[in-house]
């Protein structure tokens, strides 16, 4: 839309809790009012800005709709509209600012609206300035992160990555609607920004490395990882190093876990994946007071023929046993798990952490959720631990170098680790409930919000929504917004591809954005060069000094 | 009389004027925009009514039952004793070069010139859509079709810009008419066919 | 105030004896016409009668049987018809001041061409000295009255005479329409240089008409002469010699030629005439004629369809058959235009006659002209009192 400061109606009805409602211009027309488009109202003092949230057609006069000019009267048609006949759009005041002119446009930030225009106050289309102002811009501050621009518009619309890692986070929608696409778009920006520490379960191997372009996507080829992109501050670990042989990429550290890492609890969370009987756990936990930390090496090596004996030897149901080694023995499968381990994952991990260098786990075959549970799981809870101890340390010292860098966990399939059973037994719904107390907080990717747990919902800072149509999905996305009614219809109209509905602790005020592209031009911003020779071994020569050969 | 006079006013009033045609049946059009020029300024009217009767009050005019031609070769006379007014409702005027679309301070002078307007003056005239109210005032006549036909008349001057002009002129005119939606569609139709 | 219901009264008993008078009237007419058609059998017989005859009645000159009739011409295509009138506002003494108006109008009707008619009067104001007083009879006397009558039926004829010549020469073949006489009868009896100056000036305007061959006529409605039928009393008288002063039946209640008494010439021929015929131009006997020589005035009746007309003209279009044809069919014609008037007298009189209103404009005009000039104006009280009714 080019036509510079468009006016589009004047304001002539509404409440600060109901919503304004603006007389359509004469010569707009109402097709081109679309719900979820960013508009501007100029008041006297403030500057509102709105979003369209519905749009209605009404008359001043009844007896033009008792008996309305037919098709051929085009003339009349013309003079009713905007007339006698006009469309009204209903707003919803999100923001507001100060008129003066004296402040300078960073500093003037928009507050939460606590009053609405006079009457006539006029309507126009939001222009680059409001955007930026109202979402701030790379150019203000490094905090600032591109993630796409408004509908109809060029400018940018920018998320706070400051406030966005405050909180645990979320990125919905249902499948194929470019969730991986949206994550790896926010994780390239907070690596980019250097606003967290990085650790991702990348169940599909996803993130790490170059993947094939959606399919939708007209030209054919592989879109660039992070390890990629940002080199040397991203380390590639695998559960799976055949498979990132196969693929030859080359893998930083292989992921080992000693069954000694493996508690009941890790085991009670796959109780539904397992098919483990609450009698089964509680075996377990017999087990466990009779060989601690070996339990589950002493279980699984255990005679199948001698198990009636092991449960005797713990003083439990031997079925319950013989079930527990049944089912437990999935397990031997994981080449993964190993009885004795050289190189502790989690010390690894934590390693990297505190040289702010990002973790990709890739799973590469063993990409099962019984597996992919259990290790992020794992690794989680000892992290988290060992989160709480630091956070502790530097709370009693205060002193600046034993601040924890802040560590921001993403999980797929979140649903698995947040429905309302697991969120009370995994280590997730502690993090996604206690926030960042201990620096540790959630990006959860989801296709079904609705079946998280409603408390883990109503902490997820920011939502960035791609589509939904399960109306239980969209209600789930929207826990905790108020007002929210509105985004109903928004979050429904969104297109399949590359929109998606921003709201929560990192934007000012919800909006539907065309995500950014992640292409070339995405890749330079991100400070990515095709890579020459010396900057490869430059990356090499690091890695190496890190891991050492493996 | 000037040649490019098509009248001259023969009875004004601060809102109307009536105007004698210098030929007979040769009235400006119903609808029409005319001026009349005055030393100090040039009123502007829509004509609104035009007729054609006996000088004479006292003299009726009867049927001859004769073909025009006939009429003219053997009752000379009875063209010599008729004569053709038209009526027209002021809507503007001039003055220092100053376009107003208001009623003028003093009404058309008598025996002043008549002239039909340039397409350019009515151009000016119709930019402001204040005359469609001096035409609401006219009772004599059915509104709509004065209306209608003053529309018409003006909307040949915008060229390609016709029907702009018409959707702006049918907007102004909801307000005029308020609810008389009727009134509406009846101007509407009546412009367009 | 009218009191109609006295006057109803009076008009039925009036209706009452013009029942009787009209069937006395038939009675009399059909006499006439036996008369009429005896004496056209006879033609040379009664025209010697005629001529023994010593009357003081004015007799028609007979040249045909009085039977004869003539057929309505056909009117060229393209004729113009001329006509004035005027009207005067006359000096009063009870106005400001000694003065009158004369309005003469003019009417030019071109026929057959297409072209414009042309309506004009011209108001002449006439205040001198030598225009209020003229010589008559070796006196110094005002013009008013019949005096200022003959001014301005002079005046008329002079407009009418530039009218048709003006006509003439652009080309048109005008005729030219006077209403009423062009037999001076009035000047009968006036003194001689009165009669004299005022001859003068009226017959050298047909001295130009005739020059011009300009056909003129004088059409005149519901006329009461009675030349024709004189001659038919005449006719009537049994002596030999018929002689007004000896006549025998003197004494007798009901004389011989008295059974047509009360026709006129216009009931005479209404009832022989069929609609656009006229009759044999006759000549006038009338006295002033002598002194009109070359230009001496026939007339004929026409009946135009609602009436019998008399038509009066100079000898010289009498005696032109092709001016003659023109002056009856133009007459007719005229006639049925004006549906029973001529067109063009009608408009002439519209366009002279000065209206009550118009008539006391021109008063206050003077006055207020006079007032401003310091002339001291006085209005006598019956004129103040006419023109504001107050109660």
């Amino acid at each position: 839309m080019e036509y510079g400061r468009r006016q589009v109606g004047v304001i002539v009805n509404g409440s600060l809790i109901g919503g304004l409602e603006m007389k359509l211009d004469p010569y707009c027309s109402v097709e081109d009012v679309r719900a979820g488009t960013f508009v501007v109202i100029e008041g006297e003092k403030s500057r509102f800005f709105c979003m369209v949230t519905d749009v209605r057609l009404d008359s001043t006069n009844p007896q033009v709709l008792a008996n309305p000019p037919d098709e051929t009267a085009d003339l009349m048609r013309q003079v009713l509209h905007g007339t006698t006949t006009y469309g009204t759009v209903c707003l919803r005041p999100l923001l507001m600012t100060a008129k003066e002119d004296d402040i300078p446009e960073q500093h003037n930030e928009p507050h939460v609206v606590k009053t609405i225009p006079a009457h006539f106050a006029v309507v126009r289309e939001a222009e680059e300035d409001d955007v930026s102002q109202v979402f701030g811009s790379e150019a203000y501050s490094k905090r600032y992160f591109h993630i796409g621009r408004p509908l109809d518009m060029e400018t940018p619309v920018c998320i706070n990555l400051e406030r966005f890692t405050e909180r645990s986070n979320g990125i919905f929608g249902k499948t194929g609607t470019g969730k991986t696409f949206l994550t790896r778009l926010v994780l390239a920006g907070l690596i980019q920004k250097k606003q967290a520490v990085n650790l991702i379960f990348d169940m599909h191997s996803e993130y790490g490395w170059e993947v094939q372009k959606e399919a939708e996507q007209q030209q054919q080829g592989f879109v660039k990882g992070l390890k990629q992109l940002f080199g040397v501050s991203v380390a590639s670990f695998t559960l799976d190093p055949d498979s990132a042989r196969r693929r030859e990429v080359q893998s930083d550290f292989t992921v080992k876990i000693p069954y000694s890492q493996i508690t009941v609890e890790d085991i009670a969370s796959l109780a539904e994946e397992l098919n483990l009987h609450a009698t089964a756990v509680e075996s377990a936990y017999l087990i466990v007071n009779r060989y601690k930390g070996n339990w589950l090496s002493t279980l699984l090596n255990q005679d199948p023929a001698a198990l009636k004996e092991f449960a005797e030897e713990v003083g439990a149901h031997p079925e319950s046993i013989s079930a527990l080694y049944r089912k437990l023995s999935r397990l031997k499968t994981f080449k993964f798990l190993a009885e004795r381990v050289a190189v502790d994952a989690v010390e690894k991990i934590m390693e990297c952490i505190n040289k702010d260098i990002h973790i990709v786990l890739e799973f590469g075959q063993q990409s099962g959720f019984l597996s992919y549970m259990l290790v992020a799981n794992i690794l989680t809870r000892r992290i988290h631990d060992l989160y709480v101890d630091k956070t502790e340390r530097y709370q009693a010292t205060k002193r600046p170098e034993d601040k924890p860098k802040h560590l921001v966990i993403t999980i797929e399939e979140a649903h698995k680790f947040l429905n309302p059973v697991a969120a009370r037994q995994t280590i997730f719904g502690t993090i996604a409930r206690e926030m960042r107390k201990y620096y540790v907080s959630l990006l959860i990717i989801d296709q079904r919000p609705s079946s998280i747990d409603d408390e883990v919902l109503s902490q997820v800072g920011t939502r960035i929504t791609a589509l939904l149509n399960d109306e239980k999905d969209i209600n789930a996305v929207l826990t905790g917004v108020s007002n929210a009614s509105w985004l109903r219809s928004v979050l429904a109209s969104l297109d399949t591809k590359q929109q998606a509905l921003v709201m929560g602790h990192a934007v000012p005020m919800p909006i539907v954005i065309r995500t950014r592209d992640y292409d070339e031009t995405f890749y330079a911003a991100v400070g990515y060069t095709p890579e020459g020779p010396g900057l490869k071994q430059k990356a090499a020569a690091n890695i190496t000094d890190l891991f050492g050969d493996c | 009389m000037d040649e490019a006079a098509i009248g001259e006013v023969i009875g004004s009033s601060s809102t109307e004027l009536t105007a004698e045609s210098r030929q007979l049946h040769i009235a400006p059009p119903f609808g029409s925009f005319i001026k009349v020029e005055q030393r100090h300024e040039t009123i502007y009217a829509v004509v609104f009514n035009a007729s054609t009767q006996s000088l004479d009050p006292n003299r009726l005019a009867t049927a001859y039952h004769l073909p025009e031609e006939e009429l003219r070769a053997e009752h000379p006379q009875i063209f010599e004793l008729l004569k053709t007014q038209f009526e027209a409702v002021t809507i503007g005027y001039e003055h220092a070069g100053v376009l107003r679309h208001h009623l003028p301070p003093q009404p058309p002078r008598l025996h002043s010139f008549v002239y039909a307007c340039h397409l350019t003056e009515i151009r000016r005239l119709t930019a402001y859509m204040g005359f469609l109210r001096a035409l609401m005032r006219v009772d004599r006549v059915p509104r709509d079709e004065l209306i209608a036909a003053t529309l018409r008349n003006a909307a040949t001057v915008y060229g390609e810009d016709e029907r702009r002009f018409l959707v702006q002129a049918g907007k102004e005119l909801v307000k005029l008419v308020g609810d008389d939606y009727e009134m509406l569609t009846s101007i509407l139709q009546r412009v367009q066919s | 105030m009218l009191d109609l219901a006295q006057v109803s009264q009076q008009i039925a008993s009036m209706a009452a004896a013009q029942q009787l008078v009209s069937e006395d009237l038939r009675q009399r007419l059909k006499t006439a016409h036996a008369q009429l058609q005896l004496e056209s059998s006879r033609l040379a017989t009664f025209l010697a009668k005629l001529d023994r005859s010593r009357m003081s009645w004015l007799l028609a000159e007979i040249h045909e049987p009085l039977d004869c009739f003539y057929p309505l011409p056909v009117r060229p295509q393209a004729v113009t018809v001329v006509a004035t009138d005027g009207s005067q506002i006359t000096p009063s003494h009870h106005e400001v001041m000694p003065a009158f108006l004369l309005n003469i109008s003019t009417i030019v009707l071109h026929y057959g061409t297409g072209e414009r008619a042309v309506f004009s009067s011209t108001p002449t104001l006439f205040y001198r000295e030598e225009d209020l007083y003229m010589d008559y009879g070796g006196e110094r006397v005002q013009v008013v009255g019949d005096l200022l009558g003959m001014r301005r039926t002079l005046m008329e004829f002079q407009s009418l005479v530039q009218l048709a010549t003006a006509a003439q020469d652009t080309g048109h073949s005008p005729c030219a329409m006077a209403d009423g006489s062009l037999i001076l009868w009035q000047l009968e009896g006036r003194p001689p240089d009165y009669q004299q100056t005022t001859l003068q000036a009226y017959l050298a305007c047909l001295e130009q008409m005739h020059k011009r061959q300009i056909p003129v006529m004088g059409y005149i409605s519901r006329s009461r002469s009675r030349d024709v039928l004189n001659t038919l009393r005449v006719g009537l008288c049994p002596e030999a010699t018929p002689d007004s002063d000896r006549c025998p039946y003197e004494r007798d209640s009901q004389p011989p030629c008295a059974a047509i008494v009360g026709l006129t010439d216009r009931t005479l021929f209404e009832g022989l005439l069929r609609p656009g015929e006229r009759t044999q131009v006759f000549t006038s006997a009338s006295r002033v004629l002598r002194h009109y020589e070359a230009h001496r005035i026939g007339f004929c009746y026409l009946h135009v369809g609602s009436e019998v007309v008399r038509l009066e003209m100079p000898i010289w279009v009498a005696t032109n058959p092709g001016l003659l044809d023109l002056v009856h069919a133009v007459a007719y014609d005229q006639a049925q235009k004006g549906i029973g008037y001529p067109v063009a007298l009608a408009e002439a009189h519209q366009h002279a006659v000065v209206r009550g209103a118009e008539r006391d404009l021109f008063y206050n005009m003077v006055e207020n002209v006079l007032r401003r000039r310091g002339v001291r104006t006085s209005l006598s009280p019956k004129q103040s009192r006419k023109r504001i009714m107050t109660v």
